[in-house]
């Protein structure tokens, strides 16, 4: 999952308005995320208006491009532009095993040949990205070229 | 560190012009600029890390050139596809 959207109501001057939280996964933990483990920045967006209305706008100031795009139809655009935006940022590595880094590559990266006594893919799967850092830093047959693969954007599916 | 490694990377792309080898720059890695140097038969990526360190991959030739019916082994090599390739004209 990438992210997920609340929705909440409230009525103030005698209209009904609505929010959409966008909050999104960037993946830098395997914990269950909640607004105390995403820090704000760039990962969470409010969306509010009014149903129907042409009235929507970020919670950080920014506008959407098309005044007569009407609030749902402007959030529906603005999840895929996020979504998009986010799988193409990356997503951080801390503490993520091999495995899980896996799922967001091209299976084919276990195709690529790894010098003479590499661990096996199976057994990297196991350990975590600092384990392959550390492996890297200290020259250990195979871990530059594994942490070379994880980390290259050419292989993310 | 990090405006040695850009030293270190502007050095090593004046060398590159002054020998006149081809060259292209790219990013493929969050923390890491790449130059794909092209010699004949070979080619080598050559990254220069945040960290200030270097990374170099070569990658080199079979010596051989193969026709257009090796394409369906890319395809072949990359995962599932059963389909072969037609080439267009």
């Amino acid at each position: 999952m990438v992210g997920w959207v609340e929705r909440s109501e409230t009525h103030h001057f005698r209209a009904r308005w609505f929010s959409f939280h966008f909050i999104f996964d960037d993946l830098s933990t395997t914990e269950p995320l909640n607004e105390k483990t995403i820090p704000t920045s760039s990962r969470q967006f409010e969306l509010r208006g009014r149903p129907g209305l042409p009235t929507a706008m970020l919670g950080k100031g920014v506008y959407p491009p098309h005044r007569f795009l009407n609030t749902e139809m402007y959030w529906l655009i603005l999840s895929l532009k996020l979504t998009n935006a986010i799988v193409k940022r990356g997503f951080n590595l801390k503490s993520k095993t091999v495995a899980h880094i896996l799922i967001q590559k091209k299976g084919t990266i276990k195709q690529a040949p790894l010098p003479k006594g590499s661990p096996s893919w199976e057994d990297l799967s196991q350990m975590t990205w600092e384990q392959i850092e550390l492996g890297a830093k200290e020259n250990r047959a195979g871990f530059k070229i594994v942490r070379k693969l994880l980390t290259d954007k050419r292989f993310d599916k | 560190m990090k405006t040695l490694i850009f030293d270190k990377l502007l050095q090593f792309l004046n060398r590159l012009e002054q020998e006149k080898i081809y060259y292209t720059l790219s990013h493929h890695r969050d923390s890491a600029i790449m130059i794909t140097v092209s010699l004949p038969g070979e080619r080598w990526e050559i990254e220069f890390l945040e960290d200030g360190s270097v990374e170099v991959e070569q990658f080199k030739s079979y010596g051989e050139i193969y026709d257009e019916t090796c394409l369906n082994d890319l395809f072949v090599h990359v995962g599932n596809s059963s389909q072969p390739f037609a080439a267009v004209g």
